[in-house]
């Protein structure tokens, strides 16, 4: 792996639409997108991988105080396993969470570019 | 597991908690001081005896809020330990844990341990005081770009997690929340003590969706101080000691990937039975139990962590009044954070302490034998646990 912070790649790789995770070839573990060694097995050559977008809800919260200023409530906060393995922290648009509920990720145009949201996954998809 | 040991490491010999404000009166450093003196005074002791000051600032406080110069505000000019305790939440059993190993070790008498916090300020509430994320990946600003404000957005995953893996239902979480009410209206020194129904908890705002308002610990202006002194100094004569028999930590990231359930099975296991093992007892052989509650979940997760309760099965033990005044297991006996006061750490310790020495006006237990102490921090990551007794050997 390169000398770049890890947070940075992954978030060029959403502003590119892509989501990625970070694997170590050496134990085989897939990790978050934040890490420079790997936590298991302490080797600090990971790969990225590109994720496949399907997933399942860990949990989630629903915001109805507005911590942000300007932030609309309620809102929900959903964390995602992807089928992978890592947990992603995104909001579900399109439906209402559940958890374990399968999910895909999305890319949709924000204020800043890019933004990665899931969606339900829908029958037969 | 650990060897067995008979007989104790120190003692708590006093304790100063200062008035709780929910206004900003003092600052920080005055709270802890106010709490360092009246501490010292309740222990019998003089300025003179102290040769140890751990300080406890909050995780959420600004770093400059409370510092080192505790030393400076009380004058002790011949301390022979002094430090500054970063552990988050866990820092106050930390203070008592490492006092007591280092009185034991002689290599201080009396160690005043202090905690004061300042989270309400002139333009800034309780609530406003805990919302920095709490970060779940490492990503900068990624919690913050979905909204994952607060300590009520990791532990509303957690708590959302278990209720769908074991069934609980808002009527379990208010079964703690008012349990817990219940001891707080007994106690003078408790903050909300009007009680409370399943109605008023389930009319509460909510916070982050499964969090509502009555999930969280009461946020207060205020210290509180205990001296931990070694078995063979003076103080505690007129008002007792609670004698430390055992002190334990348990840690584990949490780690969001590779199946890890972060949210149900914690590190709490492993300080549970390094304290239980010191001793050689168990959960059956506890009096009562002060668990860190910063929310109604940390209460229920720790039932079941510290062996009180089968894994999911702390909602039925607090829906049937196992916890409350009366029930099989007294918990957090002056009212917790959650309806008592929210000092972090300090506010099992010093409610234990209180108990075990006989001076829990209005609630106080006769059994003092075996008393469990909690802490837990981050993301429940960190823990640490306590055992304390009335008893001398």
């Amino acid at each position: 792996m390169s000398m770049e912070d890890p947070a940075d790649a992954f978030l060029a790789g959403i502003a590119d639409g892509r989501l990625l995770f970070l694997h170590c070839p050496q134990c085989g573990a897939n990790l978050p997108p934040d890490r420079g060694l790997c936590p298991e097995c302490w080797s600090p050559a990971l790969q990225w991988h590109e994720a496949g977008g399907g997933g399942s809800i860990r949990s989630f919260v629903v915001f109805h105080r507005a911590f942000a200023a300007g932030a609309t409530v309620p809102y929900n906060v959903v964390q995602v396993e992807l089928d992978e393995g890592p947990r992603i922290v995104a909001t579900l648009t399109g439906g209402e969470p559940a958890v374990d509920a399968r999910v895909r990720a999305r890319f949709e145009h924000g204020e800043s570019g890019l933004r990665l949201v899931f969606e339900p996954e829908r029958k037969g998809a | 597991m650990a060897t067995t040991r008979r007989k104790p490491i120190a003692r708590i010999s006093g304790i100063g908690i200062t008035e709780f404000s929910r206004r900003f009166d003092q600052a920080a450093p005055a709270l802890a001081a106010g709490a360092a003196v009246a501490a010292v005074a309740d222990a019998g002791l003089e300025k003179a005896d102290i040769d140890g000051l751990f300080i406890n600032r909050s995780s959420a406080a600004p770093k400059n809020l409370l510092t080192l110069r505790v030393q400076d505000d009380l004058g002790l000019r011949d301390l022979r330990l002094l430090n500054m305790f970063a552990s988050e939440a866990i820092s106050g059993i930390q203070m008592v844990q490492y006092a007591a190993l280092a009185v034991q070790a002689g290599m201080a008498r009396h160690v005043v341990c202090v905690f004061a916090d300042t989270p309400i300020m002139p333009e800034q509430t309780g609530g406003d005081a805990y919302a920095e994320t709490l970060g779940i990946m490492r990503v900068p600003g990624w919690e913050d770009s979905y909204g994952l404000f607060g300590a009520v957005g990791a532990y509303g995953l957690a708590m959302r997690r278990y209720m769908h893996c074991y069934g609980a239902t808002p009527e379990h979480f208010a079964a703690v929340a008012i349990a817990t009410r219940q001891w707080a209206e007994r106690n003078p020194l408790a903050m909300l003590r009007k009680s409370l129904t399943v109605e008023d908890y389930l009319a509460s705002r909510l916070i982050a969706d499964p969090i509502r308002m009555l999930d969280c610990a009461y946020p207060v202006n205020g210290g509180a101080a205990v001296i931990v002194s070694a078995l063979d100094a003076g103080g505690g004569e007129e008002r007792g000691s609670a004698y430390i028999w055992a002190a334990a930590q348990g840690h584990r990231p949490y780690s969001p990937y590779g199946g890890y359930d972060n949210e149900t099975a914690t590190a709490a296991g492993i300080a549970a039975a390094q304290v239980f093992g010191t001793v050689g007892i168990g959960p059956a052989d506890i009096d009562h139990v002060h668990i860190y509650d910063a929310f109604t979940y940390t209460t229920m997760i720790g039932l079941e962590e510290y062996g009180f309760c089968r894994r999911g099965e702390a909602k039925d033990f607090v829906a049937a009044g196992g916890i409350a005044p009366g029930g099989a297991l007294p918990c957090n006996t002056g009212g917790g954070q959650l309806s008592g006061y929210y000092l972090q750490g300090l506010t099992q310790i010093s409610e234990a302490y209180l108990q075990v020495t006989g001076q829990a006006t209005g609630r106080q237990l006769d059994g003092n034998d075996w008393v469990l102490v909690t802490n837990q921090g981050g993301r429940m990551d960190y823990h640490a646990a306590l055992i304390l007794s009335r008893n001398p050997a």
